[in-house]
C-alpha cells in the first residue's frame, strides 16, 4: 500500500525532473554538434645512414630491368641505369642478341660515365669509381665523399646524423576540427612539419623524387655526367663540378661553379659544354678544362630542354609537363657557327619531346606518347618535310645513335635498331622490362 | 547529453511507478499503433536562427495489462544536412484508466542516414546514421478504439559522413564529419487501441 503523501512526492519528483529536462534543453539549446576529422595523406622522407649506403655497392647476378634509367655505351657493352638501384651490364657486341650479364648495385645511382676501365657513378652525395676491367668482377676502387653536396630529395638534404633520404612513405595525419565550418582552399595548400605533398597523388613517383634534378639518360642527350678528355663534368643542382680523371681511379675535384638553379643536361662537343636548362641553353668553353668558362646563354621560355650538337647546329627540344613548367613542345634548331651569338633557325612543333640523338644527317627524337621520330636534317628549314620514319607505338625517353645502331630506352625497355638505311630502319632486338 | 539521458530515464521510471499505483485493473494484451508527425526544433547553424523541420514516427506494438506498451517503430527526421530514418524500440507507460491521460514514452534505436549537404566532386562517399534516443511526454485523448496523441520531448541522433574531395591539390584527404543532432520534438497524431 502506498500513502497519498508518497504519491504526491513522486508526482513532485516527476514534475521536477520534467522541469530539469526541459530547462537543460532550453538553456543549452538544441544545437547540433559537428566534429570534423580531416585525415591528410602526405609523404614522409625515410633516411638511411651514410655508412649503410657506402657499404651498399655490390656486384650481383643479372636482374630483370624494372625501371628505365639512363644508358651508356662503351666498347660493345650497354650500361643501363636502374634509377636509385644501380646499373645493368648488357653485352651488346651483337646488337641483335644482347645478353644481360650482371647488375652493379649502387644505392642512389642515377648517372654514369665511363673512361677506359673506370666507371663513374653517383651514389646520392658521393661519386663512386668502379673498376670494370673485369666485367665478371666489378669492384669499387675509390669514392669521393660528399662531392654532390647539393643532393637533396625535394628539399630534404643529406645530414651527417640521419643520412640521406632514400625513400618516401605515405603517412596519414588526422586533424580534428570542433566544427564543420572548414572550407578548403581550392589551391589546397597543405602544410606539414614532416613531409610534403604533390600535385596529384597518382603523379608521385618516389624514384623521381629521389633523383637529383629531373633528367634521365646518360650517354644520350639527357645526361648529367659527361667526360671530355681528362675531365669528368657533373651537374650538382645548379653547379657544374669539374673533376680531373687523368688518374682514372683517383678522381680529383677541381672546381665547382654555380651556373643556374634550373640546369638539367650536359652535352660535350668540340671542346665545349652545352648545358640545357629550363630557361635556356648555356655554352661553356673548355680551353681551361678544370675551370669551364661561360661563352654565352641562349634563352628560351621555361621548359625541359635536352640538347645535342652536330657541326654548326644545335638541336634543342622543349617539352611541357609537371616538372618542366611551360606549355611548349617543340624542336628548336639553332645556328651556333657564331658561338658567341647562337641564332634560331627554325622551330618545329612536337608532341612531348624527351631525349634526342643525332648521327648527321639523321636526327632521332623521342616524342613522348607520339613515339620515336626519325628525321633527315640536311635541310634545316624543312626538317618536318623529311620525316623518314615514325614509330608510334614506342614511348621512348632517350637514344644513343652509334655506328648505325640506335640504342633506345623507354617505357617498355631497351630497343635497338639498325639505321644503316635510314629509309628502312630495322628492329634488331629488344629487352623488355619486367612486369 | 549524459545528464539529459539520465533525467529522461528517471522520468520514464518515475512515471511508470506513479501510474502503476493508480489502479490494478487487469486488461488483456492487445495490439496498438500510433502515427505522429510534427516538428524538430533546434539549430544546426545557430547564427541563422532556429530550424523547424519535419519529423514523423509510427509505432506498432502490444499493450500489456500492467499499463506498459512495447512497440517497434519507424520514421523520418529532416535536418538541414541530413535525412534520417530511425528504426526504434519503444516503451510507453500509459495505463489508460481514463479516456484522456498523460503518458511517458522512451524510443531508442538506430537511424539510417542520407547526407544532403552539397559536396563538390566527392568520391568514396560513405554516410551512416547511428544511435537515436527520444524521451517523450504526452497527452492522450481516447474515444472507443481511436486515440489522438499530443506529445513533446527531446531527440538525440548521431550521424556520420566521410568522403574524399577530388579537386584536392595534393594527395586527397579523407574528411569525416560526425554529427550529434539535438532537437526538441513536438508532435501530434492518431492511433487505434
Amino acid at each position: 500500500m502506498n500513502s497519498i503523501p508518497d504519491k504526491n512526492s513522486r508526482l513532485w519528483a516527476l514534475l521536477i525532473l520534467s522541469t530539469l529536462l526541459g530547462l537543460s534543453i532550453l538553456l543549452e539549446g538544441c544545437t547540433d554538434k559537428c566534429t570534423e576529422t580531416i585525415v591528410y595523406k602526405y609523404y614522409e622522407p625515410v633516411y638511411t645512414p651514410l655508412a649503410t649506403i657506402r657499404n651498399g655497392v655490390k656486384h650481383e647476378p643479372a636482374q630483370p630491368l624494372k625501371i628505365s634509367g639512363k644508358i651508356y655505351f662503351k666498347d660493345g657493352f650497354l650500361f643501363v641505369n636502374e634509377p636509385n638501384e644501380g646499373i645493368h651490364v648488357i653485352d651488346n657486341r651483337d646488337p641483335s642478341n644482347p645478353v644481360t650479364k650482371s647488375f652493379i648495385r649502387i644505392p642512389g645511382n642515377f648517372d654514369l660515365a665511363i673512361r677506359n676501365t673506370s666507371l663513374y657513378a653517383d651514389s646520392y652525395i658521393d661519386l663512386v669509381v668502379l673498376d670494370i676491367s673485369n666485367l665478371n668482377q666489378v669492384t669499387e676502387v675509390n669514392r669521393l665523399e660528399g662531392v654532390f653536396s647539393n643532393y637533396n630529395s625535394l628539399g630534404f638534404y643529406a645530414d651527417a646524423e640521419r643520412g640521406v633520404v632514400t625513400k618516401w612513405i605515405e603517412r596519414e595525419m588526422p586533424v580534428v576540427e570542433q566544427d564543420c565550418d572548414t572550407r578548403f582552399e581550392l589551391w589546397g595548400g597543405i602544410r606539414f612539419r614532416n613531409g610534403i605533398a604533390f600535385a596529384e597523388r597518382a603523379s608521385f613517383d618516389a624514384t623521381m623524387a629521389l633523383a637529383p634534378g629531373n633528367s634521365t639518360g646518360i650517354g644520350g642527350s639527357m645526361a648529367r655526367f659527361t667526360i671530355n678528355n681528362d675531365y669528368l663534368y657533373m651537374l650538382d643542382a645548379g653547379n657544374i663540378i669539374a673533376a680531373d680523371i687523368s688518374l682514372p681511379s683517383v678522381p680529383e675535384k677541381k672546381s665547382a661553379q654555380y651556373l643556374a638553379w634550373d640546369i638539367e643536361t650536359i652535352f660535350p662537343y668540340d671542346n665545349r659544354l652545352f648545358i640545357g636548362a629550363r630557361s635556356g641553353m648555356h655554352i661553356f668553353d673548355l680551353s681551361v678544362p678544370e675551370n669551364p668558362v661561360k661563352i654565352t646563354t641562349y634563352s628560351h621560355i621555361n621548359s625541359c630542354d635536352p640538347v645535342v650538337v652536330s657541326g654548326n647546329y644545335a638541336y634543342v627540344t622543349l617539352r611541357s609537363g609537371t616538372q618542366c613548367d611551360g606549355f611548349t613542345n617543340q624542336l628548336e634548331v639553332l645556328n651556333i657557327s657564331n658561338i658567341q651569338e647562337p641564332s634560331l633557325v627554325k622551330v618545329y612543333p612536337m608532341h612531348n619531346p624527351h631525349g634526342l640523338g643525332i648521327d648527321d644527317p639523321v636526327l632521332f627524337i623521342c616524342d613522348g606518347d607520339a613515339g620515336l621520330k626519325v628525321y633527315d636534317v640536311s635541310d634545316k628549314l624543312n626538317i618536318d618535310k623529311k620525316l623518314l620514319k615514325h614509330y608510334r607505338n614506342i614511348h621512348a625517353f632517350d637514344v644513343i645513335p652509334f655506328n648505325n645502331v640506335l640504342m633506345l630506352i623507354g617505357d617498355d625497355g631497351i630497343f635497338q635498331y639498325d639505321y644503316t638505311d635510314p629509309l628502312n630502319i630495322k628492329l634488331l632486338s629488344q629487352i623488355r622490362k619486367a612486369k | 547529453m549524459t545528464i539529459r539521458l539520465i533525467l529522461a530515464c528517471l522520468l520514464v521510471s518515475l512515471g511508470h511507478n506513479l501510474i502503476a499505483q493508480q489502479d490494478s485493473v487487469r486488461q488483456r494484451v492487445s495490439y496498438y499503433n500510433s502515427f505522429v508527425a510534427g516538428t524538430l526544433i533546434g539549430c544546426g547553424e545557430c547564427a541563422n536562427g532556429k530550424d523547424f523541420t519535419f519529423s514523423f514516427l509510427t509505432l506498432h506494438g502490444v499493450k500489456f495489462p500492467a499499463g506498459v506498451k512495447v512497440a517497434l517503430g519507424a520514421g523520418m527526421d529532416v535536418y538541414n544536412d541530413w535525412r534520417l530514418f530511425p528504426l526504434v524500440g519503444s516503451i510507453t507507460i500509459d495505463r489508460e484508466l481514463r479516456d484522456n491521460a498523460v503518458y511517458v514514452q522512451l524510443n531508442s534505436g538506430y537511424s539510417w542516414g542520407r547526407y544532403i549537404y552539397p559536396l563538390e566532386n566527392e568520391i568514396n562517399l560513405q554516410q551512416t546514421g547511428g544511435f537515436v534516443v527520444n524521451p517523450m511526454i504526452g497527452y492522450r485523448v481516447g474515444r472507443g478504439k481511436s486515440r489522438i496523441y499530443i506529445q513533446a520531448g527531446y531527440k538525440f541522433q548521431y550521424a556520420n559522413v566521410s568522403y574524399t574531395p577530388t579537386w584536392w591539390w595534393g594527395p586527397p584527404p579523407t574528411i569525416t564529419r560526425e554529427y550529434d543532432l539535438s532537437r526538441v520534438v513536438v508532435q501530434m497524431g492518431f492511433g487505434f487501441r
